[in-house]
């Protein structure tokens, strides 16, 4: 109950902080409302991974109370360079072109041809790890829980709590007529990209340096 | 119907320069008028939050601020408070020596000590709330300085939790 | 009226002497009212001398837009002219004033911090969230308050649409002055996909700024802070964001315009651009073209400085939503086929009224914003002149 309590608490502040990554997204893309609820869903499976992810690590953590900050930014920096990464690309260049020259073989490729199901659990995985701050108090109190199976559940009704302001975001496909909104929805996730950037690369220097 | 479009065209079109010129030569009226009506204040991370209290010393005084946690729904986490020696005189006191209680309750939760020549602040915190000195400012014959705080209600909740 | 004036007139479409002069006549007399604050005539006689110049400066390139027919041109010497005037005039205000162009936190903490209309699209949805300005400005006191600010966005928003930014944004002219140093381009192609940057760019400010409360472009990105003023670097991030700022005044401000002869910054960043766009859509002037006189020579998509002309919207008769009236493409046209028209009336006539009757109240805000900026850089420069120092 508690942990869905602080969802629902802290409910638009996780949306705020993942509405950044997932409305450009959703623009881009330029589905109609029943394709964004797709989207949407594999979008909450992502973030659904993340808050369990999170959840084990909660537990674990303090088993890491000496490098626990290090870690911490070591982990979160390297999430948002990913995150950093994947908005880039997606937002500046054209992910759906398929590479004719063989010469760019292996995982790249074979993401970027499934990129239209995995994306949105990507981004997903990614804001559900990090980018909530009420998420630090649930890390906190999840972590203070006597077992694993404690704090998954925690998780599992925060994340409960925190879907319900995600609902009404499919209906932005009732704007996908308008082509140009799918160039703006990608370029924006790309200025994002640049964005966390920054802030995956300072956090990877903070944590280098404590180490 | 075309003849009516072209009349509201060109009487709009007409209108853009006495607009213009409206804009301009009522200027300060149209100004006061919007500040008035829309009763918007600078935010509080800028400009510090109303101030609640005021003690006078013997030739400065003490201006508390309130305590911001502003958030866009709601209140933040974090947040500061702001207080402000103002010179009654001359100038300030070289060293300032001030317990603050913020909210009044009658228990101080920090003391400052500030050095008004050298602009530097030491804290002595008395409650957890207090998180450290954000920055100083030197504004003349004033001096300000802004205390990190963490908002009480996220520490009841964790004591109650 | 034999077929060789007659075609003369159709490519100078320009007006007699008498009749231009009838035609400036009342701007003569707006220009007099608001440039001596309603009647007030300077007594020193060297502000005197600065009024009558400025005065004679505006009025004069206003005589040529109405005699020669041609706009840009004549534009855009007043418009480059007020942007220079402004970095001389801020600048030296700041280091008399400051000692430096840094904004420290006393600053900021004491609402010194002139309003800048940049900031207007992140503050609107906090302010009507919180009924707070996300900005270390004052609202009603001193100079360029937020509320003054305001009001003179908003009257020209509904006089001009987006023509504020080729006829009043006093950042915009230095773009417009460097992307005339060259006689062509040598970067010819910029692909149409990041003439909606702005829009993006517009975006993810008005977003960011709304969660931080706290003005995510005027930190992160606004190249005219290397003209204007910037936070004092006293941490890491700082210094990142002073890099970020100054490469991008460097890169879209002065070396791109010049590369491309494009008012690049308007045209690929500015998300307050983005936002004036669409009060194009409320506007009652546009600029139209007519498809029977166009030969779909491409000349005015090469000359629209803020890429709002391509095949597409030419083949429609109609500006891309991020035309700044600026009057290029008129006056560029070998066919006279583009031309100012105001909604609702009939296209294909009425052109010269059309123009005109934008370019009057535009020439008043320009003259507005223009006047005590110009005779505040001329005395900076005299000052420089007689004594060696700009500031006093």
């Amino acid at each position: 109950m508690k942990g869905f309590l602080l969802g629902l608490t802290s409910g638009t502040i996780c949306l705020t902080c993942c509405a950044p990554i997932l409305v450009p997204y959703l623009l881009g893309e330029g589905k109609n409302v029943r394709q964004n609820m797709f989207l949407l869903f594999r979008f909450m499976i992502g973030r659904l991974s993340g808050y369990l992810l999170f959840g084990v690590l909660a537990w674990t953590v303090n088993l890491f109370i000496g490098k626990g900050l290090a870690l911490h930014d070591l982990l979160f920096g390297t999430v948002y360079l990913i995150l950093a990464a994947i908005l880039i690309i997606y937002g500046f260049f054209n992910k759906r072109s398929r590479c004719a020259a063989k010469t760019l073989a292996g995982l790249f490729q074979r993401l970027s041809s499934h990129s239209s199901s995995l994306l949105p659990l990507f981004f997903g995985l990614l804001t559900g790890m990090n980018l909530c701050p009420p998420f630090l108090l649930a890390f906190t109190e999840a972590s203070a829980t006597s077992s694993i199976g404690g704090s998954l559940w925690f998780f599992w009704n925060f994340f409960l709590g925190t879907s319900l302001f995600f609902l009404p975001i499919p209906f932005l496909g009732v704007l996908r007529r308008f082509e140009p909104l799918q160039i703006v929805g990608k370029l924006a996730a790309g200025i994002l990209g640049v964005y966390y950037l920054y802030i995956g690369t300072t956090m990877i220097q903070g944590g280098v340096i404590q180490l | 119907m075309n003849r009516l479009k072209s009349i509201l065209g060109h009487t709009w079109a007409v209108l853009a320069l006495p607009i213009m010129l409206a804009t301009f030569m009522g200027l300060d009226y149209w100004a006061k008028s919007l500040a008035k009506i829309t009763d918007v204040k600078i935010s509080p991370w800028f400009s510090g939050g109303e101030i609640i209290r005021t003690l006078i010393r013997e030739n400065y005084m003490t201006k508390l601020h309130r305590p911001v946690f502003d958030g866009l729904f709601g209140e933040r986490k974090e947040g500061f408070v702001q207080v402000n020696w103002v010179s009654l005189d001359e100038n300030l006191p070289p060293v300032i020596n001030e317990e603050i209680d913020i909210d009044g309750d009658g228990t101080n939760d920090f003391h400052i000590q500030f050095n008004t020549l050298t602009n530097r602040a030491y804290l002595t915190d008395y409650s957890d709330r207090i998180i450290g000195i954000e920055a100083v400012y030197n504004l003349g014959k004033e001096r300000a300085v802004r205390v990190r705080l963490r908002n009480s209600s996220e520490i009841l909740r964790k004591k109650k939790g | 009226m034999s077929k060789t004036s007659g075609a003369l007139k159709q490519a100078f479409p320009q007006n007699s002497l008498l009749k231009s002069f009838f035609l400036v006549l009342p701007m003569l007399f707006l220009t007099a009212m608001i440039m001596s604050e309603g009647g007030k005539i300077p007594k020193n006689p060297l502000h005197l001398i600065l009024f009558v110049i400025v005065y004679i400066f505006f009025n004069g390139m206003f005589f040529l837009m109405i005699y020669t027919g041609k706009t840009d041109r004549y534009r855009a010497i007043l418009f480059t002219t007020l942007a220079a005037s402004m970095v001389i005039s801020f600048i030296s205000n700041l280091i008399e004033t400051r000692g430096s162009m840094a904004l420290t936190g006393e600053d900021m903490i004491s609402g010194n911090t002139p309003f800048c209309h940049m900031v207007i699209p992140m503050i609107l949805i906090p302010a009507a969230l919180t009924k707070t300005i996300i900005f270390p400005g004052s609202i009603l006191e001193g100079f360029a308050n937020v509320a003054t600010m305001f009001v003179i966005w908003i009257g020209a928003s509904l006089a001009l649409g987006r023509g504020f930014c080729s006829w009043g944004c006093f950042f915009g002219g230095l773009e417009d002055g460097f992307s005339r140093l060259r006689r062509k381009p040598i970067l010819k192609h910029i692909p149409l996909k990041w003439s909606y940057m702005p829009y993006a760019v517009l975006a993810v400010v008005v977003l960011t700024s709304t969660l931080a409360l706290s003005p995510t472009y005027c930190e992160w990105l606004c190249p005219f802070k290397a003209v204007t003023e910037f936070v004092e670097i006293t941490s890491f991030q700082v210094l990142v964001q002073t890099i970020i700022f100054v490469s991008l005044f460097v890169g879209l401000v002065v070396v791109l315009p010049i590369l491309t002869k494009r008012r690049t910054q308007c045209g690929l960043l500015c998300p307050l651009g983005a936002l004036q766009s669409f009060t194009n859509k409320l506007n009652v002037f546009e600029i139209r073209i007519d498809r029977e006189k166009c030969v779909d020579c491409m000349l005015c998509a090469k000359a629209c400085p803020t890429f709002s002309l391509d095949a597409k919207s030419i083949a429609k008769g109609r500006t891309r939503l991020s035309c700044t009236k600026c009057g290029k493409c008129v006056d560029v046209c070998p066919k006279n086929a583009i031309y100012f028209h105001v909604k609702g009336t009939p296209v294909g006539s009425g052109h010269d009224k059309s123009r005109l009757l934008f370019i009057y109240p535009a020439l008043i805000l320009l003259a507005t914003f223009g006047s005590g900026t110009i005779k505040g850089a001329l005395h900076r420069i005299l000052l420089l002149v007689t004594t060696g120092s700009m500031i006093q």
